[in-house]
């Protein structure tokens, strides 16, 4: 990932836009596809964007299948909103990030659901100074996300829709089929506000949170859902736990990387538990422990081994040190867990061949 | 050219592409020969490929004698390229031959489908690995899409040539390929160099795309030889029996192959694609799933035909598809019909069967790409092997199949008959049914009473029947996977299943069903199904010597992979249901009579660790939360296994930790522990006097209302004693109350018919209260009654 620019390097996490403006530019200049109404790239420089393209020197930013992106920019282009919706920590935030920026060069007109979010975060407020002084006035108005990417064509992420309350999330309906919003407040042509070429919405859900705020059947039928899965191929998502956690125990100055062979317990302990299906490796018979076993979790995890056996004891990771992590950094204190955790263990890893495979196991009384 | 180097077309089998090309290759060359990768010996009887009947259907081929049961089929639907050859070539009048080797060679073996994508594991792994980059920098998922985005498309025919000749060339490189895939090219080399040889005009060959570039570099060095390749022939053997029939064939069972037996799946599809282009076809696509999913009141309005139809043209725009193609249509749908997360993948982006999980949707849209087409044979096809085999084995065994049969399954004979009448069961033919018989293979019943009849439909399901198998044991055994793959994890289907084969006396599988089995088990979610499933076949595996069961490795995979999943199911704690009780303990006795049994038994190896599930039963008694009916059972496995001790390194489990157990638990959970422990450990605790004296003292210590309490599940406790044992149970009892002088029969004997134990147990709590205030009052007799 290079450096783009000063502003890059001083910032603690860069937005997309701002992170591979280069690569942007890059692809904006070389692009010569027709580019759907109101977007910044065509799909298929889009597409280049997010899963990179080597003869542009543009890099593949998330691990994710073609089929699926393709299905998302194709959803976006043809003007129904996007529902990203899978399990805590299997990038959907970031890939919302990245098709944003692709598709308006932007990703910040963000809306974050959560329990006290309210109409006027997502549509408009007013500046009650000028409210007072003047009257309802388009100067008076303060625009929230929405009101922005209708106004500029612009793509509008919403975070955690199903955290937001209900009537909130219907607020929604009427910009997603009419794409219009009214303002009562102004009148003229301030009145209503026309959604521009370009504008949509991509919305993120988690699949823990089914039945927090169920989405009405009306507001589901206006989104195409794409489910996105945990890093389905064992060598992908061990070279990704590999590099990230390389990252991150650099970034602590800790001189060691996590071993190979921990990492592989690591993998494949988060693969089993999950109870993932992928064809060759598949165990079978596991069931889902209630915590999260995603890709981002296991590179905590991993980092923690790292972080623990250098500043403890000063050496590499060993399994001894993965079987506390994962017990303090997964388990936490859910006590059925804890108990899944424990049998995983006594029926699995015990049945597994190999040196560092015994000594996990070996190492299970540090289990809680 | 044409007359210095054969025309060697490789394809991918049921590839609509493959065969246009072939049939515009044919139409414009006028070959001389049409050499076909099919099995020669079949060159005989082309003419009966030709009698007008309906596609899809099958050349199956087999090999049977003692030890040997070898079935092999070559598809044929309309649009497959081989079909196209014979048909074309016949008709331009072309000297049309198979040139393959018969499918009862050695390099069949392993090969169900001669018309597999991949004819070996090695090199399914290889083309993996080529396809996997090629997708990579195309930007293209999945072999079928890939496939489809190569080749699929409406692209001119020469053009398609070349890329064809690449593309396969690079998968099989190199590569010498196995002994058997070595001796059929060499077979197929053969041909090519005949057919050379005799100069009289162009030779076209149309083979799997694995062979040709290998019959390309092969022929040349063959001697050109005046006759015709002699097709080899199998060992003289008496027993040996071989050949080729034609027999209907469906589309569902063309999409069924698994693994790397595979070749393209959703034969509709490519139909349509075959006859109307993929324009059509992707109308026809959408119109017969909108169908379906209405028919099944699944959510597919106008407005989402209309997104789905949106989608599939732009996802053809963004990869370059003049027209949406399959992989598109149903990525497509996927994007718009579906309204909530899925739990797997979408069922096209990974060969093998459907996972469970699936959204209904995606099922029933897979459904319809497969269809439903069934084959027809003309009727003057030559008849199935199968009719022929079953009138030679009826009379072999003296079956007429008509009126009413009383056999009886002590005898040889009788079992024999059964064993035929059986196997006619498990392939649904009419006319057969069983009007009485033992439910459970291994019961004592020994008398079947059948019904039998020869109705009409009876010969056409016989001839459809043919296409599982050439002899009746082949076919039942076909259609008996079949079945125990359609059981689909449900535990007590496949036992049942399980159980039929042990009736029809099967008791082979293959590798894959194994492994399917395996699966399926490892997915069941309740430990008491999978515990009794366990109860009834172990006892098959171990003395099914009548059934020719014993040692089955269809038994074996099931057994094992249930014992490690009932492990893993009985571990947690969970609550057990009162109606769950008995099934609970039965399936806990199923385990330890595996454990038991596999101690006392080396002679049938299973590959179940018995430490593992001592560890299990120990964890099991220490756990506080867990069911006080489990712990009593678990510990009274490992007092009941005399090796307990010695293997699992554990403390010692003896009468002491029975009485620590009851011990600890509330009153009214006394009953159900002692039921687990008198349930798995009758032999060692019913007659020890210190244990009896032990559980008499706790009973002697409870209050009245606990006892109360604990009494209707005190009483089951002791139901799974015999008479006899309880009888020994009641003298240890008056023994310890000093009232030797009653008779056992005092505490045994049944209670008046009207009343039940705990009524009275009521009635006397009561009366007591009653005389107790009475007493208080002093309105009483002094003496309390007895």
């Amino acid at each position: 990932m290079a450096k783009n620019n000063d502003t890059a390097v001083s910032l603690q996490r860069p937005p997309a836009e701002i992170l591979y403006a280069e690569q942007l530019q890059r692809l904006a200049a070389a692009d010569r596809d027709p580019r759907p109404p109101g977007w910044a790239l065509s799909l298929k420089a889009a597409r280049a964007f997010v899963l990179g393209d080597d003869k542009l020197g543009v890099t593949r930013k998330i691990v994710a299948p073609v089929a699926a992106v393709e299905r998302m920019l194709v959803t976006l282009a043809t003007g129904r909103g996007l529902m990203l919706v899978g399990e805590p920590g299997t990038a959907k935030s970031l890939l919302s990030e990245l098709l944003a920026t692709a598709v308006s060069g932007v990703s910040t007109l963000t809306i974050q659901g959560g329990a006290s979010i309210t109409e006027d975060q997502i549509k408009y407020s007013w500046n009650y100074a000028l409210l007072i002084n003047e009257g309802p006035s388009p100067r008076a108005l303060v625009p929230a996300p929405l009101y922005q990417g209708m106004r500029d064509g612009r793509v509008v992420r919403f975070e955690e829709i199903t955290r937001a309350p209900l009537e909130v999330q219907d607020c929604l309906l009427g910009m997603l089929s009419d794409r219009v919003m009214a303002v009562p407040e102004l009148s003229g042509e301030h009145a209503m506000l026309y959604a521009r070429e370009g504008f949509n919405i991509i919305a993120t859900a988690n699949t823990r949170d089914r039945g927090v705020n169920e989405m009405s059947a009306a507001l589901k039928r206006r989104f195409d859902f794409e489910t996105v899965f945990p890093i389905l191929d064992y060598e992908r998502e061990l070279a990704l736990v590999q590099q990230a956690s390389a990252e991150l125990l650099a970034r602590s100055g800790i001189p060691h990387s996590v071993p190979g062979s921990v990492l592989e317990l690591l993998v494949t302990t988060f693969r089993d538990l999950r109870a993932s299906q992928d064809g060759a490796r598949r165990e079978g018979g596991m069931d889902r422990l209630n915590a999260v076993m995603s890709t981002a979790e296991a590179v905590n995890v991993a980092h923690a081994v790292g972080v623990r056996a250098w500043f403890l004891e000063q050496r590499e990771g060993e399994p001894a040190d993965l079987v506390d992590c994962i017990a303090g950094t997964v388990v936490k204190d859910d006590a059925d867990d804890r108990a899944k955790l424990r049998r995983y263990f006594e029926q699995k890893v015990a049945k597994k061949s190999g040196n560092h495979w015994r000594a996990y196991f070996e190492a299970r009384h540090r289990l809680p | 050219m044409s007359n210095a180097a054969p025309h060697i077309i490789g394809v991918r089998h049921h590839s609509p592409a493959c065969a246009r090309l072939v049939a515009a290759q044919l139409r414009a060359l006028r070959p001389r020969y049409v050499l076909i990768e099919g099995p020669a010996d079949f060159n005989a009887r082309l003419d009966e490929l030709f009698l007008g009947h309906e596609l899809p259907l099958a050349i199956y081929s087999y090999l049977s004698g003692t030890g040997v049961q070898r079935g092999s089929w070559s598809p044929f639907a309309e649009h497959s390229p081989e079909w196209q050859a014979l048909v074309l070539g016949r008709d331009s009048g072309a000297c049309v031959r198979f040139i393959d080797l018969p499918a009862w060679h050695d390099a069949f073996a392993e090969l169900p489908n001669r018309y597999a994508d991949a004819p070996e594991a090695a090199y399914a792994l290889r083309a993996d690995a080529y396809e996997q980059a090629l997708a990579d920098s195309l930007g293209i998922e999945g072999r079928d899409a890939l496939w489809d985005h190569l080749f699929e498309q409406e692209t001119d025919t020469d053009a398609l040539a070349t890329q064809l000749d690449l593309y396969f060339g690079h998968l099989r490189g190199d590569d010498p390929g196995s002994c058997g895939n070595a001796a059929r090219e060499t077979h197929m080399a053969a041909w090519i160099a005949w057919a050379m040889a005799r100069g009289d005009g162009a030779v076209l060959v149309v083979c799997g795309g694995y062979h040709a570039p290998a019959l390309a570099r092969l022929w040349r060095g063959l001697p050109a030889a005046a006759q015709e390749p002699a097709t080899p022939q199998p060992p003289v053997d008496a027993a040996l029996r071989h050949g080729s029939f034609l027999v209907p064939y469906s589309f569902k069972r063309l999409d069924a192959f698994q693994g790397y037996a595979s070749g393209m799946s959703s034969p509709l599809y490519y139909q349509w694609l075959w006859e109307h282009g993929a324009q059509a076809a992707g109308l026809r696509l959408m119109q017969d799933t909108a169908q379906r999913l209405r028919q099944r009141r699944l959510v597919a309005s106008t407005a989402d035909l209309i997104a789905l139809h949106t989608h599939a043209q732009g996802l053809a725009q963004l990869r370059g598809h003049a027209v949406p193609l399959r992989a598109d249509w149903l990525d497509a749908a996927a994007a718009t019909l579906l309204k909530e997360a899925q739990d797997v993948p979408l069922p096209w982006t990974y060969r093998g069967r459907i996972r469970a999980g699936t959204a209904p949707l995606l099922v029933e849209m897979m459904d319809v790409l497969a269809g439903d087409v069934r084959g027809r044979l003309a009727p003057a096809t030559p008849q199935p092997p199968l009719l022929a085999a079953l009138a030679q084995e009826l009379e072999a065994a003296g079956l007429v199949l008509r009126g009413e049969l009383r056999l009886d399954l002590l005898t040889p004979a009788g079992r024999g008959k059964s064993h035929i009448l059986h196997r006619l069961l498990l392939l649904q033919i009419p006319g057969i049914r069983r009007v009485q018989g033992p439910q459970l293979a291994l019961s004592g019943e020994r008398e079947e009473l059948w019904q039998l009849d020869q109705p009409l439909e009876q010969q056409a399901a016989l001839i459809e029947a043919g296409a599982y198998g050439a002899t009746l044991a082949e076919a039942a055994q076909a259609a008996l996977e079949e079945r125990l793959r359609g059981a689909r994890g449900d535990v007590a289907a496949l036992a049942q299943g399980l159980n039929a084969a042990a009736l029809a006396g099967l008791s082979g599988a293959s590798g894959a069903l194994l492994q399917d089995l395996r699966e399926a088990v490892a997915a069941s979610a309740q430990f008491e199904p999978l515990g009794e499933a366990l109860g009834l076949l172990y006892p098959l595996f171990r003395h099914g010597q009548a059934l020719a069961m014993a040692a089955s490795p269809l038994l074996r995979s099931v057994i094992e992979s249930a014992f490690d999943r009932a492990l893993w199911l009985l571990e947690p704690p969970a609550a057990i249901a009162p109606a769950q009780g008995f099934a609970h303990l039965r399936a806990q006795i199923a385990l330890r009579d595996l454990v038991r049994g596999q101690a006392a038994h080396d002679a049938l190896p299973l590959s179940v660790e018995s430490p593992r599930a001592l560890a299990v039963f120990a964890r099991k008694v220490h756990s506080p939360d867990s069911a006080p009916l489990s712990r009593g059972a678990a510990l009274g496995a490992l007092l009941s296994l005399p090796q307990a001790e010695e293997q699992s390194g554990l403390a010692a489990f003896d009468l002491t930790a029975a009485v620590a157990l009851l011990r600890a638990l509330a009153p009214e959970q006394l009953g159900d522990a002692l039921s687990g422990l008198l349930a798995l450990a009758r032999e060692q605790l019913s007659q020890r006097e210190d244990f009896i004296a032990e559980v008499d003292r706790l009973i002697a210590a409870l209050d009245d209302a606990d006892f109360l309490q604990a009494l209707p599940a005190l009483r089951g406790a002791f139901a799974w004693l015999p008479a006899r044992e309880r009888g020994g149970v009641a003298s240890l009892v008056l023994r310890l109350h000093s009232a030797t002088q009653l008779p056992q029969s005092a505490l045994t004997a049944a209670l008046p018919a009207e009343r039940d134990a705990q009524q009275l147990a009521r009635a006397m709590q009561r009366e007591k209260a009653i005389w107790a205030r009475l007493h208080a009052w002093g309105v009483a007799a002094p003496e309390l009654p007895a």
